[in-house]
Order: structure tokens, then C-alpha cells, then sequence
């Protein structure tokens, strides 16, 4: 309990210490706590490319995107893509049925079509993972997220009841897979690429793979596991699992 | 031709004390850590209180963030932060005084034996750096109040010049306004069916968020669909929303400022408090 809150309170702290992204306040349909999340975490392009997730799912693809579309892509069509099927199923629901929740409508996405997407689309670039010249943007776009912070530092910002459930957050939205890893990360990119690659390392079927992300996550080699989660999901999922998710629909 | 001293054995006028008003303008260096902006966590502002987060938590005084619900512990008053800030900082303070005075003062001796001229040079440089700094009192804005968190008597120079902190939230150099369920709904008026807007008007005065949030649900027909998130998501969502009690009324932090200009403009009253504190404790040594 006491080491839980230990990490919470560091995550909290850590967190604290980033850069705001951006200043969506005056806009912001969220409350307070969420909005610093955001704030901390996921970038204006991907809150305003307006994605549909349902809430439970909501920060954990949000993050999972923000990893996704703005270091590993260095593009916002999984965002876009992810925005136009909502819109498809949004058109045949019945808006007026007020039984269910607006948020709780099938147009708000899950989390498994949100990485399906994200596989769907690095497939379309498959060359891109293979190439030396696109993995170094790649590096260069992870390297800029990867100010280290030091909580020992006198100059850092120290932990406070508030960003204690920020961080409390921040592992509400990690897999359980990588949560071990946490109390090791030092940068945004490292905690972002840690949230993706749990996710993503769910997903993964083939074991051999499964054991090349947790070999790099063991070494604390951030970067190389989440490539190595993005390989595992652009093997192991397919389109089906986004028609699969729209004939339940259907069904 | 002004007065005519005899000083040292020397002649001198009126006319030959000069306020330099550019030293009067010049910015001073203060010690940096000043009361208030410089805490590093959530802080909580009303009728002249401070309040931190407590993890004891509170029924009377709460914020909930996330899951968990703290207890609001009340700080220092900034009366008593600007005192200790003064106190802990009394050489420094002393040093800028006594610049201050050598910059801006031009001619006076150092041991004027006419109190009356040095009297009229203190009145003079005291106006000069009030017109110089323009910072007015502010006129305090009492919040909607229960009464249960009375107005504290508190003279300092944060409340009396600092405005819009009587109901306020400090975060991560971020001001945000308290407001109650009732003004915040008041903002979205024209996106509520009137009837209904009427009848929210009167119940969400005792309504709590959860209450709100069950009342805009059912009555989401009522409302347009593209303000309905922001009406009602703000006010509560789920049981992770935020949610802050305190003097018996439930508040919606919404976001005002960034702290810059209210930090700044409490660093230039503390700047003139100097300055005229320096103005009046005398040339003379």
C-alpha cells in the first residue's frame, strides 16, 4: 500500500514537472483533474482531432495515440481515421434515443479498435520501421520528449496531495502488463512509450515477440520496446478486428 | 528660492533636493521567494483564507480530485506570510531601502538638521512612487457565502491590492474562478430550454453536482446537444470528477488566468511597499 503510494506520489511529481503541451482550459468540457492530465500528456492535435472513445478507454487511447501519431508516425491520420468510422456509426444511431448516455453510444470507440488502427495504419508504412533514415526522425521526435527529471533535484517541483492523484491516474491508465516499470521512468516520452507499449503488448499473440518487448523494457530501453510492441501488433492484428467491432454493431 | 539651511557650514536650498523619477520607476530586485506564488502546490483562496490540501479529510472543507477526497487545511493568513517574508529577508530589505534612497533622493545631506525639510522631501518622494506604481485597493468582491467561512480581517498587501482572489484556486500558475453550480449554468442560459433553465436556476442552489448531473442527464432533451458536454461534464462526471466543498456551497473551478499578471502586480506592490517604507523611515541616519 505504502510502496503504491510512493509511486503514485512519484508519478505525480514526475508529472508535475513536464511542460504544459498546450492551454485548453478555456475550452475544456473536462474537470479539473482530467484537464492537467491532458494538459501533461496528450497534445492539442490529437484532443482536437476529435476521437470518440468511450470514457473508461478515453486517456488510456488518448495517451496511446499521442505516442502513436506524434513520435512514431510524426501524422495524425490514425486520429483522423479513428474520427471518421465514430462519424460512420454516429449517422446510424438514433440520436434521440435518450436511454443511453451520449458517451456510452457506440460511435465512442474502445480501446482495442484504437490500437487496431494505430497497427492498420503503421502497416500502411511498413517500409517506415525497417528504414534507418525514418527511425532516426523517429529518435529525433522521441529525444524531444525525453527531458529527464530528477525528483531529488532542488530545482524540481515536489510532490503535492493533487499531483499525487494525477499520478494515481497515470497508473489507472497503464496496463498492468509494464505497471512494474513505472517507478523506473524519468521523461514524458518514456512514460508515453511505456503506456503504448503495455497496451499494445496485450494485444500481441506471438510469445517470441512478447519476450523482445520485455527483454528491451527489462534493459529500461523505453524506446526500442514500444518499436518492438509496434511490430508485435502490425503482425498479430489485421482490419478484422475493427469489422468485427462494426458488425457487432451491425449484429 | 526655497528654504535656506545652514548645514555644515554650507548653504542649502529646497531647491537643491532633487527626486530622481527614473530611480523612483527603477525595479528593484526583491527577494524572490514572495508569499503565496511561490508555494508550490494547489492553494485555495476564500474571503481572505488560504487553504492548502490535507490528506485529513473534511466534510466541511474538501476537494476531491480523482478519487480521493482531502480535507482543506488552512495556511498561514498573507498578513502573516508578508510579515515572516519581511522578517526573513530584513537585510536584503534593508540594503534595497538604503540604495534606493541614494538613487532616488539627490542632495540631501546625511544628517538634516531641518526635520521639516526632510519631512516635505519624504511627503514628495511618497506621492512620486505612488503615481509611479498606479496600484489601486482593490474593492473586495464578497462571494456568495453560508456565512460559515467569515471574511478574514486581514490587512496585507496581497488582499487589499491583489483582486479577484476573495473566491479562487491557484494551480500550476493558473488562476481559476470558484464559482457555484447556479453561475456556471447562468453561462450556458441561451443553450437550456427557457422553462427549464428557470426551474435549474432555483434547484441548483441546494443541488450537489451529483444532483446537477442527474438533472441535466434526464433532461438532456432540453438542452442543446452541443453544449451539453460542457454544461454538464464540468460540474460532475463519474466518480473520478473533481469536485470542491467548501462554506457550504459546492464549487466548479473555471479557468481565469494565468497567474503571471496577478504575480507580477503583487511583485510591484511589494517593490512600492519598499520604496515607501524606505520614504518614510527618513533620510536621515
Amino acid at each position: 500500500m505504502k510502496d503504491k503510494q510512493n509511486l503514485t506520489g512519484n508519478l505525480g511529481a514526475l508529472v508535475k514537472n513536464f511542460s504544459n503541451l498546450h492551454s485548453i482550459e478555456p475550452d475544456s468540457m473536462l474537470d479539473l483533474n482530467t484537464t492537467t492530465f491532458l494538459q501533461k500528456l496528450v497534445s492539442k492535435d490529437v484532443i482536437d482531432a476529435g476521437v470518440r472513445v468511450k470514457p473508461k478507454d478515453y486517456l488510456k487511447s488518448l495517451v496511446l495515440l499521442e505516442y502513436f501519431s506524434g513520435i512514431i508516425e510524426g501524422d495524425y491520420m490514425a486520429c483522423k481515421n479513428l474520427a471518421k468510422i465514430s462519424e460512420k456509426i454516429r449517422k446510424i444511431e438514433d440520436e434521440e434515443d435518450t436511454s443511453v448516455d451520449p458517451h456510452e453510444r457506440d460511435s465512442y470507440l474502445t480501446l482495442p479498435v484504437v490500437i487496431a488502427e494505430a497497427a492498420l495504419c503503421a502497416n500502411e508504412k511498413e517500409d517506415t520501421y525497417s528504414d534507418n533514415a525514418s527511425l532516426k526522425k523517429i529518435k529525433v521526435r522521441y529525444q524531444n520528449h525525453d527531458m529527464k527529471i530528477d525528483l531529488h533535484s532542488p530545482k524540481s517541483k515536489k510532490p503535492e496531495p493533487y499531483y499525487d492523484m494525477i499520478g494515481q491516474m497515470v497508473l489507472d491508465v497503464t496496463s498492468k502488463s509494464v505497471e512494474h516499470y513505472l517507478e523506473k521512468v524519468s521523461s514524458r516520452a518514456e512514460l508515453s512509450s511505456l503506456i503504448f507499449t503495455g497496451h499494445a503488448l496485450d494485444m500481441i499473440k506471438s510469445d517470441s515477440q512478447k519476450s523482445k518487448v520485455k527483454t528491451a523494457l527489462e534493459k529500461k530501453d523505453y524506446f526500442s520496446a514500444s518499436l518492438e510492441a509496434l511490430k508485435g501488433i502490425m503482425k498479430d492484428i489485421t482490419i478484422s478486428v475493427i469489422d468485427e467491432y462494426i458488425s457487432n454493431l451491425e449484429g | 528660492m526655497g528654504k535656506k539651511v545652514v548645514q555644515g557650514g554650507e548653504l542649502l536650498f529646497k531647491e537643491d533636493i532633487i527626486i530622481d523619477e527614473e530611480a523612483v520607476r527603477m525595479q528593484l530586485t526583491i527577494p524572490s521567494r514572495i508569499p503565496i506564488f511561490s508555494i508550490d502546490e494547489m492553494q485555495v483562496f476564500y474571503n481572505s483564507h488560504v487553504f492548502t490540501l490535507t490528506k485529513n479529510s473534511s466534510k466541511d472543507a474538501m476537494i476531491k480530485v480523482y478519487t480521493t477526497e482531502y480535507g482543506l487545511n488552512e495556511e498561514k493568513s498573507p498578513k502573516l506570510q508578508e510579515d515572516e517574508y519581511f522578517k526573513a529577508n530584513t537585510a536584503e530589505v534593508n540594503k534595497l531601502k538604503e540604495e534606493f534612497i541614494k538613487k532616488a533622493v539627490i542632495g540631501m545631506p546625511d544628517n538634516c538638521y531641518d526635520k521639516s525639510l526632510e519631512k516635505q522631501a519624504c511627503l514628495t518622494l511618497v506621492e512620486k512612487i505612488n503615481h509611479a506604481y498606479d496600484i489601486a485597493e482593490h474593492s473586495y468582491k464578497a462571494p456568495p457565502s453560508k456565512g460559515l467561512v467569515p471574511k478574514l480581517s486581514d490587512d496585507s498587501i496581497f488582499n487589499t491590492y491583489i483582486g479577484d482572489f476573495e473566491r479562487a484556486m491557484l494551480l500550476d500558475g493558473k488562476v481559476y474562478r470558484l464559482e457555484t453550480i447556479q453561475e456556471y449554468l447562468s453561462m450556458f442560459q441561451k443553450a437550456i430550454e427557457p422553462k427549464f433553465y428557470k426551474e435549474l436556476e432555483k434547484k441548483s442552489v441546494l443541488m450537489t453536482p451529483e444532483e446537477a448531473f442527474k438533472e441535466l442527464t434526464d433532461n438532456r432533451h432540453k438542452i442543446h446537444p452541443w453544449g451539453f458536454p460542457f454544461i454538464r461534464n464540468k460540474i460532475w462526471y463519474n466518480e473520478k470528477s473533481f469536485k470542491i466543498f467548501l462554506d457550504g456551497i459546492y464549487w466548479i473551478p473555471k479557468f481565469a488566468s494565468t497567474s503571471k499578471n496577478a504575480e507580477e502586480k503583487y511583485r510591484n506592490a511589494i517593490e512600492r511597499k519598499i520604496k515607501t517604507d524606505a520614504a518614510e523611515e527618513g533620510f536621515g541616519k
